[in-house]
């Protein structure tokens, strides 16, 4: 945290490549939270790059004692919220063939596999491929919250603060949200 | 349901408050209380086992996911899209800041452009013509040139409101009188008469005509329709032409369905008439003459041909009976006004 407020004091003096390097540490996670809940790769980019363009306009506003992740996942949870509003088709889609797929040794190539390695890769695509399923038929309320605690790893009040919900709101939403995704992992055979 | 064990003072969970109470049971999120009735619930109800072990494996599996990775050039996108945002945000301010001068600027440009525009619309759009009367010369518009005194006839107001026919109008070897129902109102009796150059005897306009609707008037009389359709007055001999095909008005000019038609009537002389007639009349077809009939006077040897022409193909009209020879050069033909107009020629051989 220190490091993001360094960051933006410099930014807000004047060097541009302070901002860039606050998007580079910061990008990963953004993406990934939008990936999660709209479940497609070109409009998470489009909407992730929308978060970081109103970061940059909104940097002289933000007030320093606050957390600048939980400010940051607030603005992508609701570029990911606008957008899945608007194109609400994006939530019904399934794993996209075209999406990039990958694994911690990078990338997974989509030529035909011929090796055991390359079988196993391909039950992980295709359970990746489940889960994402899955998720994308959560409604969006839920699914929000079920993504911030148990992909993200965020607690109750950084989920508070995120999605300005009250808890018990976002431990009945959590619940709720937990429950349809057994279900549909149950029905997808996971 | 219930669950099957020994109950609980102060009563025992229900297994549907129990599920409800997993997701925090699995955060870490109860109070002791409530954690110790959940603990003891699960270790009694295989049911709501099952529903702990389910969510828990939903949870493991959503920590599954492979994360996704942004696009390399990802920073070089939000850079592009920010200067492009930034770009027109200068163009906004540029155009509207500061409000106060710039919008009431903007605004008074925008006016003035578009009253420009209008007016160099408005200039370029085609207008009637209303000549003005002349001395001479075929008038079918407004003004009126006035006999003498002697041949002052006081016009008597028009008394059909509906008719807007335009007036009658003849030529009397290239020269004109036109009278109108308007200016028959503002008539006081004081103006000129034409001057005459000529003044050929005046045909005798037979019933038998197929559209009769002309009579000769002397100089000084005036011709009222009967049916109130308007008044003129002669300050020469002329023909006035009345209703014409419609057979409903009289007085002045008229074509059914046409009210803002005019009739005129042009006195020629030409020489051959085996020739120049069928001349005149292919002539009239290749302007777009319609109805060109051909008529005899009987107990004459004149001959009338009538149709009808659009008005922009009258100057032609003239000019070809010119060059026939037939009419005056020196005549001068104003303009008619309207679309089309109702002609009949009164031909006299030479």
């Amino acid at each position: 945290m220190d490091e993001d407020i360094s960051l933006i004091d410099e930014f807000l003096q004047g060097n541009e490549s302070s901002f860039n390097r606050l998007v580079l540490k910061h990008q990963k996670r953004v993406f990934n939270i939008i990936y999660a809940i709209l479940s497609n790769y070109e409009e998470t980019n489009e909407a992730a790059q929308d978060v970081f363009v109103s970061v940059y306009r909104s940097l002289k506003n933000f007030r320093k004692e606050s957390n600048f992740a939980t400010w940051l996942y607030r603005i992508a949870v609701n570029q990911a919220r606008n957008r899945y509003n608007k194109v609400k088709r994006i939530a019904r889609v399934t794993y996209s063939i075209d999406d990039p797929i990958y694994a911690e040794e990078g990338e997974i190539e989509r030529s035909i596999p011929d090796t055991n390695t390359a079988v196993n890769e391909l039950e992980k695509k295709e359970l990746n491929r489940k889960i994402s399923d899955s998720i994308s038929q959560i409604p969006m309320k839920y699914k929000e919250v079920v993504i911030l605690r148990d992909v993200e790893g965020m607690d109750y009040m950084e989920i508070q603060n995120v999605t300005g919900l009250n808890e018990g709101t976002i431990k009945s939403r959590l619940h709720r949200g937990r429950c349809f995704l057994k279900d549909l992992l149950k029905k997808a055979g996971t | 349901m219930f669950f099957e064990g020994p109950t609980q003072k102060g009563g025992h969970m229900k297994c549907d408050d129990i599920k409800n109470l997993l997701s925090e049971y699995i955060d870490g999120a109860l109070n002791e209380n409530d954690k110790a009735a959940v603990s003891l619930h699960l270790d009694l109800c295989r049911d709501c086992r099952e529903e702990l072990n389910l969510i828990k494996n939903a949870i493991s599996t959503l920590k599954t996911i492979q994360p996704v990775e942004p696009p390399q050039d990802f920073v070089i996108q939000v850079r592009k899209k920010i200067e492009a945002r930034r770009g027109l945000k200068e163009a906004i301010r540029f155009l509207f800041f500061p409000w106060h001068i710039k919008i009431p600027v903007e605004a008074l440009a925008t006016v003035i452009i578009a009253g420009l525009l209008y007016s160099v619309y408005h200039e370029s759009m085609p207008t009637t013509s209303t000549m003005p009367i002349r001395e001479e010369g075929l008038v079918t518009q407004k003004k009126v040139a006035m006999p003498t005194e002697k041949n002052v006839i006081p016009a008597i107001e028009k008394k059909d409101e509906e008719l807007s026919v335009q007036p009658v109008t003849v030529c009397v070897q290239g020269r004109g009188l036109s009278i109108d129902k308007d200016f028959a109102k503002e008539v006081k009796g004081e103006a000129q008469a034409p001057v005459r150059q000529e003044m050929p005897a005046p045909a005798p306009m037979e019933k038998e005509v197929e559209e009769d609707s002309c009579r000769m008037l002397k100089v000084g009389e005036s011709s009222e329709s009967t049916d109130g359709g308007g008044l003129f007055m002669a300050a020469e001999s002329v023909v006035s032409c009345q209703s014409i095909k419609s057979g409903r008005r009289r007085g002045f000019s008229r074509s059914a369905g046409d009210s803002k038609r005019t009739l005129i009537s042009l006195f020629i002389n030409l020489k051959n008439p085996s020739v120049d007639v069928p001349k005149i009349k292919r002539y009239l077809l290749s302007l777009g003459a319609s109805g060109v009939k051909v008529t005899a006077l009987p107990n004459s040897s004149k001959k009338i041909i009538r149709f009808r022409l659009e008005s922009r193909y009258f100057p032609k009209l003239i000019n070809r009976l010119i060059q026939m020879k037939a009419i005056n050069p020196a005549s001068k033909y104003s303009n008619v006004s309207g679309a089309v107009v109702d002609i009949e020629l009164v031909i006299s051989f030479a």
